[in-house]
């Protein structure tokens, strides 16, 4: 009889089948990326500025400045739209807080190694309307022999908020440290953390007004995240911040075991061991004076 | 209520009857084979039926869970979380070191914290019998066993010219106010049988000995399953089942969350082909594919007792197959068989933290583990003559195992263990020898066996696994290496006409025994969870372990109508610091009186244990005192034209007792007097 035969010779294949269809993942690996001529492409323009020969224009990923660590490019274009690669550009933001003025770290502009854009990061202090501060600054531009200035632009900082929308969270911080030096510490990284293994990246700066010289090297961050709703639940094998030489950043690693809210807490150590500001963890005490916060 | 080594007298199942007598027909055997012939393993049967006519043999308590039956044999052991799914040990082993199959189907848990043994997704209607294999010596489909293994046989119609029957049986228990209803239906004749049933239980919170109730130990489960059977010609048998059980609302008083649903599709499609007149006897292929979805729940706790409100579900599917040839060439009875299987184990964790605005704390405990195994096993019994004979058997497997889930698996894996590879492969294998002497009324057994297991998911890959016997967390270890063991046994029988009389001594002799203990690196890293618990455990491998299982079987049939049945066992379990290793049952005792006549049965029983002095509070154990607690039952049989009554009742810790015993999670009571009545008409 035909349908025995059948059986007899074709039940594995099912099986076969079942089992490849059930093992087998069914992830593909992501496109090739595709070489793009447009230098501004995936970023969101915050605003831009044209006078008689050129336009300056200034982008990120999201559109918009914020508290905290914000990565900002610019690009300059001529009448005919083209990108000028050669511009040398210049902003000096500033808060005007009515009795005082004080701007805040960053880095200088400098170009991008390959494309007409060029890079900068603020890490702002505050965010706009802070203490009835406003944000402005005097963005100028020079290519070959032509200059100009837009003077007393307004900036909108955004402040920024956990995932709720509602509640300010901590990724920037100020303080007096032991050594009676003012000092800046900004969270770069993770912006986007994920359960597992992330870099953690940070920026030391010194506050000596109008000046945030950045402090490179020689300083250490020692890190210890908690879950302050888990009863500061930790994670294994964080690694503390040290200065990365070629990057020119702090950086280290953290670790989230869960997603959720997340104390990254730090103590900010000098060369030598000393602590400079933040405290340890232990039985009475639940976070450390200095700490971020990440959530997700 | 006996394991049945040498039972021919029970009403097994219609199919192994019927194949039975093919086989006597086509293969006159050697020697007087007292037993199914079907199956080349001479395993130990519990025989679990539900089918009981009037009968000398039939159960007291024919409605039992099949836990109950199970535990009925010296080497079974319940670890009980709540009144419902307890957990099978064999040998003092549990989960991770005993395989559990159901008809040769693979079938694993879906809960990480082992709130659902597999045998929690059958009903007795669906079972006739189980054969437990001890050690190394298991059933064909058994992998990564040391400790034995337990095939549950489907309760099939079988092809016999039975013509249309019907069972409607229900019982109710005082105790906890269980009700049981049950109705099945079958069809069966030569070339074709169709059998359905229906299977409800439920029950309220059980009271413990002494009045107080057990609160979270409510449950209900129903049950449906259809067996279908076609002869397409002489000799090919085409067959398939489906089971579905439903588990809801039940309540885990040890543990701190209960269960809303426990969801078991179970399904299996095989082929068999008889042979008449030639060495091959019997070659059975089967596809099967179960699911088994597990969705743990505290919203009934009152909520200053819920620390923090968390959704578990976890998932497990299993696909597989296995091809068995069987046969008797001389005085050889042999069997080969190939089995395969995937697996995919998924659990969440998702909590919910005080502050409504904050994000849930979401986590994969288990990562999407899979698991894909196949292996070769033989065995041959070897009949020299009437008085020795030789078992052999071996069995080889590969096995490839990893955590598929990258974004929650592999990366939160990686914190701990940088170097971890997402997929591992594992060489797993084991031989047994068992020489037999029989010669008047005496028997001897010896047996040798070496074998490994590759870890459990869990063991391997675990996440964040709460255990609250001990109050830690529990953290796979992918590193693990093999455990492997050594077992050697002896037994002792003396049966001079109406006596019987045995002893066995099994011993295990593990090296790279896997265990979870603290990792003092974790410990002050803050690593645990903090809701009280101690801290994290690693799973490990510690250098050896040991474990010994003793027993005294008795058994005195006088004056025509009585039965005597006496048993005692010992167990004594030490990791490589001479410390007890958990969940090792202390000696304990149970000696019945039976009356069986044809119509009438009665048993009054006394079980017991004494203190458990060999305990060990790393793991979370204490002292659990001595008991002992006295049951009764009887049962009547009669027929109304063509239906036959069974009416059986009796009382279960007469004396309501309180007590707990090693296996009770957290000390947890077991229930205080309950009486019960089944009912049950066969038609």
């Amino acid at each position: 009889m035909k349908t025995i035969q059948l059986f007899d010779k074709g039940v594995y294949a099912p099986v076969i089948f079942l089992l490849l269809a059930l093992f087998i993942s069914c992830e593909k690996d992501s496109e090739p990326e595709k070489q793009s001529t447009d230098p501004v492409e995936g970023l969101k323009k915050i605003h831009e500025f044209a006078d008689d020969s050129h336009t300056v224009a200034a982008w990120n990923e999201t559109g918009e400045f914020r508290l905290g660590y914000t990565k900002v490019y610019f690009t300059v274009q001529d009448k005919d739209g083209k990108y000028i690669d050669s511009a040398e550009l210049n902003a000096f933001p500033e808060m005007d807080m009515g009795m005082m003025k004080h701007s805040t770290p960053r880095s200088e502009i400098t170009k991008v190694e390959g494309k007409p854009l060029y890079e900068a990061y603020y890490n702002f202090l505050m965010y706009s309307g802070q203490g009835n501060g406003v944000w402005y600054y005097d963005l100028s531009y020079t290519v070959g022999n032509a200059a100009g200035s837009f003077d007393d632009v307004v900036i909108d900082v955004k402040n920024a908020f956990r995932p709720d929308g509602t509640t300010p969270v901590t990724i920037i911080k100020t303080f007096v440290g032991t050594d009676e030096k003012r000092y800046v510490v900004t969270l770069v990284e993770p912006l986007h953390p994920k359960v597992g293994v992330n870099d953690i990246t940070a920026y030391i700066h010194e506050s000596k007004s109008p000046e945030y010289p950045a402090l490179e090297g020689s300083f250490t961050l020692k890190l210890d995240p908690r879950m302050p709703s888990m009863e500061n639940h930790s994670s294994p094998n964080n690694v503390d911040l040290t200065w990365n030489a070629a990057e020119k950043i702090y950086r280290g690693k953290v670790n989230f075991s869960m997603t959720g809210y997340w104390k990254l807490n730090l103590i900010l150590q000098d060369d030598s061991g000393n602590i400079i500001y933040g405290n340890a963890i232990t039985d009475g005490i639940e976070a450390s004076s200095l700490f971020f916060e990440v959530e997700f | 209520m006996k394991n049945k080594q040498n039972a021919m007298i029970h009403k097994v199942s219609s199919l192994t009857r019927m194949l039975h007598l093919a086989f006597m027909l086509a293969v006159p055997p050697l020697y007087a084979q007292p037993q199914d012939t079907t199956k080349t393993v001479e395993l130990n049967e519990i025989i679990i039926s539900a089918k009981t006519g009037i009968h000398r043999d039939r159960q007291a308590k024919p409605n039992a869970s099949v836990e109950e039956y199970l535990q009925t044999d010296g080497k079974v052991g319940m670890v009980k979380r709540g009144a419902y799914a307890w957990e099978p040990s064999i040998n003092n082993m549990t989960t991770e070191r005993i395989s559990i199959t159901i008809d040769g189907m693979k079938i694993f848990h879906a809960c990480t914290d082992r709130m659902d043994p597999v045998t929690s997704y059958v009903e007795t209607v669906n079972l006739s019998k189980v054969s437990l294999g001890s050690g190394f010596e298991a059933n064909p489909n058994a992998t990564n066993n040391i400790g034995g293994s337990l095939d549950l046989h489907l309760n099939r119609s079988g092809f016999c010219g039975d013509g249309f029957s019907a069972n409607a049986n229900s019982g109710y228990e005082s105790n906890g106010n269980l009700w049981i209803y049950g109705a099945d239906i079958a069809y069966a004749n030569e070339r074709f049988y169709l059998n359905s049933g229906y299977f409800h239980r439920n029950s309220g919170n059980y009271r413990a000995g002494g009045g107080e109730t057990v609160r979270f130990s409510q449950f209900t489960k129903n049950n449906v399953f259809t067996n279908l059977g076609i002869v397409l010609k002489t000799g090919h048998e085409l067959e398939g089942s489906v089971i579905y059980d439903r588990a809801a609302d039940v309540g885990y008083p040890a543990l701190a969350m209960d269960v809303a649903t426990a969801d078991g599709l179970i399904t299996s499609l095989s082929y068999t082909r008889l042979f008449a007149g030639m060495a091959l006897t019997k070659w059975e292929t089967k596809v099967y594919y179960n699911n088994i979805v597990h969705i743990m729940d505290d919203t009934k706790r009152p909520p200053e007792e819920i620390v923090m409100h968390m959704d578990m579900p976890g998932e497990s599917r299993t696909a597989g197959f296995y091809s068995t040839l069987s046969g008797n060439a001389g005085r050889h009875r042999f069997s080969l068989n190939w089995d395969g299987y995937a697996n995919r184990s998924y659990a969440e964790m998702t909590m919910y933290p005080a502050d409504p605005n904050e994000k849930t704390m979401f986590m994969l405990t288990w990562g999407d583990i899979r698991t894909l195994n196949t292996g070769l096993f033989f065995v041959d019994e070897y009949q020299f003559n009437h008085n020795h004979s030789l078992r052999l058997s071996a069995k080889g497997s590969f096995q490839r195992d990893g955590v598929n889930d990258k974004k929650y698996g592999w990366n939160t894996l990686q914190m701990f263990y940088p170097e971890m590879k997402q997929y591992k492969n594992r060489f797993t294998g084991n031989a047994s020898a068992r020489y037999r002497f029989r010669k008047d009324s005496w028997e001897a057994n010896a047996n040798a066996g070496y074998g490994s297991r590759a870890p459990s998911g869990s063991e391997s890959y675990g996440y964040y696994l709460y255990n609250t016997f001990d109050a830690y967390y529990y953290l796979g270890n992918p590193n693990l290496k093999h455990e492997s063991a050594i077992e050697t046994g002896l037994s002792f029988a003396w049966k001079p006409g109406a006596l019987e009389l045995k002893a066995e001594a099994s011993h295990f002799y593990f090296t790279g025994y896997i265990i979870g203990k603290i990792d003092p690196s974790l410990k002050n890293n803050g690593l645990h969870m903090n809701f009280g618990e101690e801290g994290v455990k690693v799973y490990q491998n510690i250098p050896h372990a040991s474990l010994l299982n003793t027993s005294l079987l008795l058994k005195y049939r006088f004056l025509n109508f009585y039965t005597l049945n006496g048993k005692a066992t010992y167990a004594r379990g030490r990791d490589n610091e001479s410390a007890s290793l958990p969940l090792i049952a202390p000696f304990g005792y149970d000696v019945s009186l039976r009356f069986a006549g044809n119509r009438f049965v009665a048993e009054a029983g006394i079980a017991g244990a004494a203190r458990q002095t060999d305990f060990n509070p790393e793991y979370g154990e204490d002292e659990t005192k001595a008991y002992t607690v006295i049951n009764l039952s009887a049962g009547y049989s009669f027929r109304v034209k063509k239906t036959v009554v069974n009416l059986n009742a009796g009382v279960e810790n007469l004396f309501d007792t309180y007590y707990s015993t090693y296996a009770d999670w957290k000390n947890i009571p077991r229930r205080g007097r309950n009486v019960f009545v089944n009912l049950k008409f066969n038609y």
